[in-house]
């Protein structure tokens, strides 16, 4: 049972979680933020936490990073349904965010429009 | 009648004397004739007893102008004053000899770094005979030395710079996207008869895109100084992608007057990155039209079998002769005027994507004859690192 309109932002520059999370409230969305994968794990896990239909999920963070916590959720039957969308400054990822079955890859500057047409994809 | 044991004896003696002048005789031509070396005698009290064409080489002197006078002549004005040359004579005489490295005066007030041996001469029965010196000229041997060094620290100071100019790329590229997603959410809120709000808001966000693009642009650099310029081999069609690039560009051409002429096969299968060549003809088209002058500008893609050729001609400026060797290098500007801005480093950054492909990019120019890029890439991937 998932929130429709919940989306979960895992980024660590907190301006940049801001920015994001701004752009999904216009669109309708709520939103929890992380500021890396295993504070992002660590919410997801908490007892009765609400399940995200998307997760919007940086790659270079610190602590743990995108593809970490993309193996993670994936080894977690509870979590590894949810689909992932990459964001990331990184050219020559995307090979990578395809392999680990993200539902798509957007470089920064994040071109809005283009991010949530792929919420709305799996939302 | 003679008594032959003696005039054996003396026959004897002769021939040891004659044997003992000789063996004289080729010590003092080894000596004197050395050139390389300056090798000559000082009495005890430190003044030239003798001299050899060495010496008079290295220290300019002969030997009748030098013959009698102190060997401290040799030393630089400081060093007689700390009153260097006692103190050496005083270690070889303690030490049996030393050796020393410094600046020695010549006969005409040249400097020059010599290495010198000083040596304590005794007779049999023990007294100071006198000091032999061995000096040596280490210019050349010096100035190679001191090249090395500034060459190690010239490349010091441009790995630092580097180092820098990556940190500060990748640290302005935060701030950058969030206005980016800010300028976006902005415009998405603005109610539809906002034009006036709408237009001034696209401008700002075309001002933010060319940051971005200018930051890009120092990332490239700095990554293709680490040697990170990695490429994306797909195969793909060079005539589609440059299409592309001229489409983009269109728009700027014409704003300024540059028409556009442009020749291209149907298609021409390749395989190279496909971003990457975007990047370099976008950088060298940008260039034509920075330049161009209001004139037509020529595109024209051919297929040379084993390489696409690429030739972008302006009938702009051109670029000075004294120009043309350093235009593919990293900030340089060959007409360096308020009215082209800009950081200088798309031609450095196409001729590195260029030639990472296994290919290569030359230009030929005359000042207000305009200028020729010749774009050559392999069609089948001989792409290099």
């Amino acid at each position: 049972m998932t929130d429709d309109d919940l989306v979960m932002v895992v980024e660590d520059d907190p301006d940049t979680l801001d920015a994001l999370r701004d752009a999904l409230t216009q669109f309708g969305y709520r939103s929890i933020g992380a500021a890396n994968g295993r504070i992002a794990l660590a919410r997801l896990r908490q007892k009765d936490a609400p399940v995200p239909c998307v997760i919007i999920l940086d790659i270079r963070m610190p602590v743990m990073d995108g593809w970490k916590f993309r193996d993670e959720q994936k080894r977690d039957p509870a979590l590894a349904w949810i689909p992932v969308i990459f964001v990331t400054a990184d050219l020559g990822a995307e090979g990578t965010a395809a392999a680990a079955g993200g539902v798509a890859f957007i470089p920064k500057p994040v071109d809005v429009g283009i991010l949530m047409q792929a919420v709305k994809q799996v939302c | 009648m003679a008594n032959p044991s003696v005039t054996a004896s003396v026959a004897g003696s002769a021939e040891a004397s004659e044997r003992l002048r000789r063996s004289e005789e080729d010590f003092r031509l080894i000596v004197t004739s050395i050139r390389d070396y300056a090798i000559f005698m000082l009495d005890p009290a430190g003044t030239v007893a003798t001299w050899n064409a060495g010496a008079e080489r290295l220290k300019g002197y002969s030997e009748s102008e030098i013959l009698g006078r102190h060997f401290s002549t040799f030393y630089t004005e400081e060093d007689r004053t700390a009153g260097k040359a006692q103190t050496i004579l005083d270690l070889a005489r303690q030490d049996g000899r030393v050796e020393d490295e410094g600046w020695r005066v010549r006969k005409d007030g040249t400097r020059f770094w010599a290495d010198v041996v000083i040596t304590a001469l005794y007779e049999a029965d023990g007294t100071l005979r006198g000091y032999a010196k061995v000096t040596r000229d280490l210019s050349e041997r010096k100035r190679a030395e001191e090249d090395r060094l500034r060459l190690v620290q010239a490349r010091e100071a441009v790995r630092l710079r580097d180092e820098f100019l990556s940190i500060a790329s990748h640290e302005l590229r935060t701030p950058l996207n969030v206005l980016s997603l800010s300028f976006q959410t902005m415009e998405f809120a603005l109610p539809p008869d906002a034009a006036l709000l709408r237009e001034r808001l696209g401008k700002a966000r075309r001002q933010l895109r060319r940051i971005i693009d200018l930051v890009n642009r120092l990332l490239d650099v700095t990554r293709i100084a680490e040697g990170k310029l990695a490429l994306v081999l797909e195969p793909s069609d060079l005539a589609e992608t440059v299409a592309g690039v001229v489409d983009t560009l269109r728009g700027e051409a014409e704003r300024v007057g540059c028409e556009l002429r442009v020749t291209l096969p149907e298609s021409l299968e390749a395989t190279f990155d496909r971003l990457r060549v975007e990047q370099l003809v976008t950088n060298v088209l940008h260039n034509a039209i920075k330049f161009g002058a209001g004139k037509p500008i020529s595109v024209e893609l051919a297929n040379a079998t084993r390489s696409a050729v690429l030739r972008v001609r302006d009938e702009g400026v051109g670029i000075e002769a004294a120009d043309l060797g350093t235009i593919f290098s990293r900030f340089a500007q060959a007409a360096p005027d308020r009215a082209h801005k800009g950081l200088g480093l798309g031609l450095y950054i196409a001729q590195r994507i260029a030639e990472t492909h296994g290919g290569s990019i030359t230009v030929e120019s005359a000042r207000g004859a305009g200028a020729t890029f010749t774009i050559t890439l392999p069609l089948g991937s001989e792409a290099t690192s």
